[in-house]
């Protein structure tokens, strides 16, 4: 299902008005009932997988103290459905955000799986208390968030779901959101991006090849953010319109003046989760940050995609912020005095978002390109202007 | 947005042009609709 459908919007339309229509206590069991409807048109097998899977996680975890046995058997059982479907869509010739019907792959099952790992490993810390099957369907077969996030936690959802309640700023809140969501996905994203600047881009001369490929570099990347945005702003909207406030996931990343900075702009609830269950374990394991960072954007890479080209794309950016990191530490002490003047400060500043952005859209090639001669290729025909030599390597 | 323009233009005439932006903003989005466009992939994953 389109996004930018009708059909979506009847379905969140449809949504609202059943889930306000019911009695409070049956509002939740609703919503799941609907959610696995929604699974079961979109691809029955996606349904049945994904209830198997929440009957047997929450089984394992269903006990007053979960024993570290049942939580590295339950998470084990995550990662390996995880990894065997990813691997399976993968060898299908599936790429990271294909259109999932096409493949078999339940539908926002890397969402579903990091939802289950960070439920099964709260209930082993013990910060969660023993939920009910109800609340943990509820959690997890939760419409808005279903497909394409935000990977919202399970504490927030709970104690929010408990005291559901009617409030007019927060449906004009989400009315707001689902408008900014569509405006971002059909305007910026389709109209303005793809179609006017793609248009442009086709119109560019052969011989002029490497502001072509470099506009399409930079097409792509504001394609991925108006598109991801705009469906985490329609999620989140859609959320507030059922009385829940879900984790916001963007925050102006590519007006960001670091490239740590911009992962805590990008994709929030997946970078969240990852410093807690990737980054703070190893780093508390090793004590060694940079290993850790490496770890931590290896499982980003691996979350989109298990492939080399992911795990390479992982990397580029877990060395981007090592770099960085170590050119804080020298910044400190060679940093001339003049610097710090407002107009200096703020041409560094505009020179810092530039050098981020293009780190980010030019690690985007990683992934996009077919193969690793491909991008070097791109980058250097982009970068040095001699891409036909590449051909030769 | 209302929030905003009532900050500027205070409530009556902030309710007034958060309404023209809302109304701005879905005509927008129902021309760029008709715009042929390529199917874009999402971010299932």
């Amino acid at each position: 299902m389109d996004f930018l459908s009708l059909e979506w919007f009847s379905v969140i339309v449809g949504t609202v008005s059943l889930y306000w229509l019911a009695p409070a206590n049956a509002r939740q069991p609703l919503l799941v009932v609907l959610t696995l409807l929604f699974l079961a048109v979109a691809s029955i097998e996606s349904a049945a997988i994904l209830v198997v899977f929440a009957l047997a996680t929450y089984s394992l975890t269903n006990v007053e103290h979960v024993s570290r046995m049942r939580a590295i058997l339950a998470s084990l059982l995550v990662l390996a459905t995880l990894s065997y479907f990813k691997l399976r869509f993968f060898n299908a010739g599936g790429r990271a955000g294909d259109i999932i019907a096409n493949v078999a792959i339940p539908l926002g099952l890397s969402y579903y799986a990091f939802r289950c790992l960070h439920f099964v490993l709260e209930r082993y810390r013990n910060t969660i208390t023993q939920p009910s099957m109800k609340d943990y369907f509820g959690y997890l077969f939760y419409l808005p968030t279903i497909v394409v996030g935000p990977i919202n936690r399970f504490q927030e959802y709970y104690a929010q779901a408990a005291q559901i309640e009617w409030r007019a700023d927060q449906l004009s809140g989400g009315l707001e959101r689902i408008l900014f969501g569509y405006f971002k996905v059909a305007v910026l994203g389709y109209f303005l991006i793809n179609g006017i600047l793609g248009d442009a881009i086709a119109g560019i001369e052969p011989d002029n090849e490497a502001l072509a490929l470099y506009l399409s570099i930079l097409q792509d990347g504001f394609i991925l953010y108006f598109l991801f945005s705009g469906f985490s702003d329609i999620a989140i909207g859609f959320s507030l319109l059922l009385g829940i406030r879900v984790m916001e996931n963007f925050n102006w990343p590519y007006l960001q003046k670091n490239i740590s900075d911009f992962w805590r702009g990008w994709h929030i609830s997946l970078t969240s989760w990852v410093r807690d269950y990737v980054y703070f374990p190893v780093l508390g394991a090793s004590r060694n940050p940079y290993l850790a960072t490496l770890a931590t954007f290896t499982a980003i890479g691996l979350w989109h995609e298990i492939s080399l080209r992911y795990i390479t794309w992982g990397l580029y950016h877990g060395i981007g912020v090592m770099v960085w990191r170590r050119f804080q530490v020298i910044k400190r002490k060679v940093r001339p005095s003049w610097c710090s003047l407002p107009i200096p400060a703020m041409v560094f500043s505009a020179l810092s978002i530039l050098v981020t952005v293009h780190f980010v859209m030019f690690g985007l090639v990683i992934v996009n390109q077919e193969d690793f001669s491909a991008v070097l290729y791109v980058y250097s025909t982009v970068l040095f202007f001699w891409g036909d030599d590449v051909s030769y390597l | 947005m209302f929030r905003i323009y009532k900050k500027y233009f205070g409530a009556r005439l902030g309710s007034i042009v958060t309404g023209l932006t809302y109304a701005a903003m879905i005509l927008l989005i129902l021309y760029a609709s008709l715009y042929p466009h390529a199917e874009l992939k999402y971010v299932a994953l």
